[in-house]
């Protein structure tokens, strides 16, 4: 084993010992009186107003959906953009910009299709 | 990897970029609410096939192509993927009237069948892991889509969310499989690892190849449906719209299998006796529980897909002995598949016809047939004969050439359990034959049944005589695959 996994495998335990250790004490030390007032969800100390579990919109689903794809576009780009000097630099710049744009294309029918079947529209 | 000629590139990759532009079309058209309904955007799907395969068919002649970075245009790539587009066409054919009269022409259905054969043929022309991996996630992805395509149908769904979490487990198996093998030889690329390979086996890294080269096994294992990653195929091939079926039974397995081709014959091979050992015991699992488990089936959908699985563990049993005769043996694949994938879309396509405009595909449904379709019940009898394996069909010679090169190589043993399974297999292919032959249909069903539309006509006629013809004559079709195997191997 290296020295850097030696150092990794010393924190695990530290924060194994640590949080294992604290809940182990707070059920020795700590009183057991169960309570309804005990039981309810802590919110700073006011009593909850709603269910944790709301109804969501059926719609959010699909916002959420197109969110990711266009999500993971912009996590793509940034990287992209970062190397994109190097490239110039060795003249790749034009390669490289062609293919990002290829992607972005793609990414464009997908959007153009996403307007034209009324994805986009909230009221309906 | 920049400074190759790219005009090159382009033309190679002419066939895809084409049938892409056809995706594209049919996708914008069905975000326009009057061209949604129109059967023209069918008909660009189906043009945008037949132009690849032109396209496809004309690189094929003109001989192997290079490997450019993570691709090969050799003449495998273009054999497998005049393969895919064959089976897309007729797919496209099939699906035409069966969308119909179900009134359910979305559009999406094909643009999804033609993103997914782009994926195909990635997988296919694949030459790094990391690019074969994007090209079976591709097709994985829009054939998911598919298989719930009808979303009223609560089979449909079934069918969808199951193969699409086994699907996504077995992904991960092919991806965990390819960061150890990464890891072992620093490299993605196959002919870079079988270069590597001899050397990595024989340092401290052996264990982490091996558990790596067998994820992958996993992984492709689950998409050819091999025992024991099978469990998926039945539910799935029974919820999913019958074309979807005939789809993801055929096209799927030719393209993974393929893909499992190159790498078999490039890496695992070279682990010798250990492959041997794996295969082995595959092939026989697998070939035993599908046909065993395909006499229990009375729903026709189901005994095909259990017959599906039977047959990748037929050739599962050419993998075996790869290493001792790659040429042969590949010849006897690729062929075997060929035959496959024609009395499998032909079956299918006449269960199709069968099923009017229902769902149902119990076997009893087929009684009276002969009467009431005679045409139809040939050529299903033709096409169950030839699954079988009966002599004046392109199954029998599939088998042939699949088994005589399996003994060649002195797997004796192994043919010889094939040869009983497909005994075996006999009993539940000609049970359908027997209740369209001679079973009476239950109900006053009307005699004569509306005439069947041509383009699923067009089908099974295509099928039919393909099956026929090249099992009268066999040397042609032999001829191109032996010419597409040769390149590949050198």
């Amino acid at each position: 084993m290296t020295l850097n996994g030696l150092g990794l495998f010393i924190l695990f335990a530290f924060a194994l010992l640590l949080a294992g250790g604290m809940i182990a004490l707070s059920s020795v030390l700590g009183r057991q009186k169960p309570s309804a007032g005990h039981l309810i969800p802590y919110e700073c100390g006011i009593d909850p107003v709603a269910k944790p579990r709301h109804r969501l919109h059926v719609k959010f689903f699909l916002i959420a959906v197109i969110f990711i794809i266009f999500d993971v576009e912009v996590v793509f780009l940034y990287p992209w953009a970062v190397v994109f000097r190097d490239f110039v630099a060795r003249g790749e710049g034009l390669f490289v910009f062609l293919e990002m744009m290829i992607f972005l294309g793609v990414l464009v029918i997908g959007l153009l299709y996403l307007w034209g079947r009324g994805a986009l529209e909230w009221e309906e | 990897m920049m400074p190759t000629d790219w005009s090159i590139v382009l033309n190679l990759s002419l066939p895809w970029i084409v049938v892409f532009a056809a995706a594209t079309v049919t996708l914008l058209a069905s975000a326009s609410a009057r061209l949604r309904t129109s059967p023209l955007v069918a008909l660009t799907a189906l043009a945008g096939i037949i132009t690849a395969f032109v396209l496809s068919w004309q690189q094929w002649i003109s001989g192997s192509g290079p490997i450019i970075a993570t691709l090969a245009f050799d003449r495998l790539s273009s054999f497998g993927w005049l393969l895919i587009l064959g089976i897309a066409a007729l797919t496209i054919l099939m699906s035409f009237s069966y969308l119909q009269d179900r009134h359910a022409g979305h559009p999406e259905y094909y643009a999804l069948l033609l993103f997914s054969a782009i994926g195909m043929g990635v997988l296919i022309s694949g030459y790094d892991l990391i690019t074969i991996f994007i090209g079976l996630e591709t097709m994985s992805v829009a054939i998911y889509a598919l298989a719930g395509f009808f979303r009223e149908r609560p089979q449909g769904n079934e069918a969808a969310l199951k193969y699409f979490l086994t699907g996504a487990f077995a992904s991960a198996f092919l991806l965990f499989g390819i960061a150890f093998l990464f890891g072992t030889t620093g490299t993605t690329d196959v002919g870079m690892i079988a270069a590597q390979q001899n050397q990595v086996l024989s340092s401290d890294l052996r264990s982490s190849f091996l558990f790596g080269l067998a994820m992958l096994v996993i992984g492709f294992g689950f998409k050819v449906a091999a025992v024991p990653f099978h469990a998926w195929a039945p539910d799935v091939y029974d919820g999913a719209p019958t074309p979807i079926t005939a789809f993801m039974a055929t096209a799927v397995k030719v393209a993974a299998f393929i893909a499992f081709l190159r790498i078999a014959s490039a890496v695992l091979v070279l682990t010798g006796v250990l492959w041997e050992h794996l295969a082995w015991g595959l092939a026989v699992a697998t070939m035993l529980v599908g046909n065993l488990a395909a006499i229990a089936q009375d729903n026709i959908k189901r005994m095909l897909a259990y017959s599906s699985i039977a047959h990748a563990g037929y050739l599962l049993v050419a993998f075996t002995a790869l290493a001792q005769d790659p040429t042969g043996l590949s010849r006897g694949i690729l062929f075997y598949l060929v035959a496959y994938l024609l009395m499998t879309l032909g079956a299918f396509a006449v269960v199709t016809a069968t099923q009017e405009t229902g769902e149902a595909a119990d076997i009893n449904l087929l009684a009276g047939l002969s009467k009431r379709r005679p045409w139809a019940a040939a050529m299903l009898a033709l096409f169950l004969f030839s699954l079988t394996g009966f002599p004046p069909t392109i199954g029998f010679f599939g088998k042939y050439y699949l088994f005589l090169g399996t003994v060649k190589a002195g797997f004796i043993w192994l043919v010889v359990i094939a040869l009983l399974n497909s005994a075996i297999s006999a009993y539940y292919y000609l049970r359908p034959i027997v209740v369209m032959y001679f079973h009476e249909p239950r109900e006053t069903e009307e005699k004569h049944a509306l005439p069947l539309a041509s383009p699923l006509v067009a089908v099974i006629a295509i099928t039919a005589i393909s099956v026929f013809l090249f099992g009268l004559l066999p040397t042609n079709l032999l001829a191109i695959v032996e010419h597409s195997v040769m390149a590949f191997l050198q």
